[in-house]
């Protein structure tokens, strides 16, 4: 289904921008990340670029933003633990991000959304950070 | 602790208000309308005004966030050596019933529920399958919401309690066996 309704397009353009945050990050990260981490780091470069797809194909594409040439992390990636952080604080933000998602879409979209809410809270956790009531 | 506000705008309605009032409507906010008995001569029946219920029903989802609260409770009042574990993810259970709708009574009257394990870690094992049942059912509803708000609302609470899984692995994995 394509979406049409300004809110809606806001929500999953949103996402798309950051999805493409995290596709960075999660390619900047990995070169300080060895072992598990590192594995999981380049899992979810497909996990998520496959989520830019999925989410590009919900609304007109003139509307779906262009892939920045850069990315600067909230805060720099110079080692394992900012690395961890980063990717920790993406994935909170990404709860957030699907929430809205989930609000404006229906169905199957919407399903998708709530579930990949879901994953990115589990993914924040994984990456090193204490669970929250309403992860942000 | 509050859902926080989105990119989509502000959104000024109390979500505790929201999902009550969306959920517990029958009871809340609901007219009851009660029919006088008739006969074949007798007029139509005549519709009359109940005073809405002074009862608030609790929404199936409060009553699991509470259970939930229990069950950590119920936990920790027999292990309380996992306080410092599993405190904090009690309190965002306490966060997403007040989210629902539940009172300061509630919490005061809940029962702690024992757990039905012969150990710590199994204690723990417990309370990841609630967790995840709750994180499954929780999606469920804000599959089904009507509003954005609810939609919103339950996403968030049902990332929050898929969360808690991998947190409580990652707990269980530092309890001994004995």
């Amino acid at each position: 289904m394509t979406y049409t309704q300004p809110d809606a397009i806001a929500a999953i353009t949103r996402a798309i921008q950051t999805e493409q945050n995290y596709v960075f990050a999660a390619g900047l990260a990995g070169a300080f990340l060895r072992g598990a981490g590192r594995r999981r780091a380049v899992n979810q470069l497909a996990e998520h670029r496959a989520r830019l797809q999925a989410n590009a194909v919900l609304v007109d594409p003139s509307d779906v933003p262009a892939t920045p040439p850069g990315f600067t992390p909230e805060s720099p990636i110079t080692n394992p633990k900012t690395a961890r952080s980063a990717l920790a604080a993406l994935s909170n933000t990404l709860v957030g991000v699907y929430a809205d998602v989930a609000s404006v879409t229906e169905g199957a979209d919407r399903a998708t959304a709530i579930a990949w809410a879901q994953a990115s809270a589990r993914d924040a956790v994984r990456w090193g950070v204490a669970s929250q009531a309403f992860p942000t | 602790m509050e859902i926080p506000g989105g990119p989509i705008g502000a959104r000024p309605l109390a979500r505790r208000r929201v999902l009550l009032g969306a959920i517990a409507a029958p009871v809340l906010g609901a007219t009851a309308v009660a029919l006088a008995a008739c006969g074949s001569d007798e007029p139509p029946p005549e519709a009359v005004d109940i005073d809405p219920s002074p009862t608030v029903e609790k929404s199936e989802a409060l009553l699991d966030e509470l259970a939930l609260v229990g069950a950590y409770e119920g936990t920790l009042a027999i292990y309380p050596e996992l306080r410092g574990s599993l405190a904090g993810i009690t309190d965002q259970h306490r966060a997403h019933a007040r989210e629902l709708g539940a009172t300061e009574a509630d919490f005061t009257d809940l029962a702690p529920i024992p757990p039905k394990a012969t150990n710590a870690r199994e204690a723990i094992t417990n309370l990841i399958s609630r967790e995840r049942r709750a994180a499954e059912q929780r999606a469920q509803t804000a599959e089904q919401s009507e509003s954005a708000e609810q939609v919103r609302a339950f996403t968030f609470i049902a990332a929050s309690e898929s969360s808690h899984v991998p947190e409580l692995r990652d707990i269980r994995s530092g309890v001994s066996r004995s």
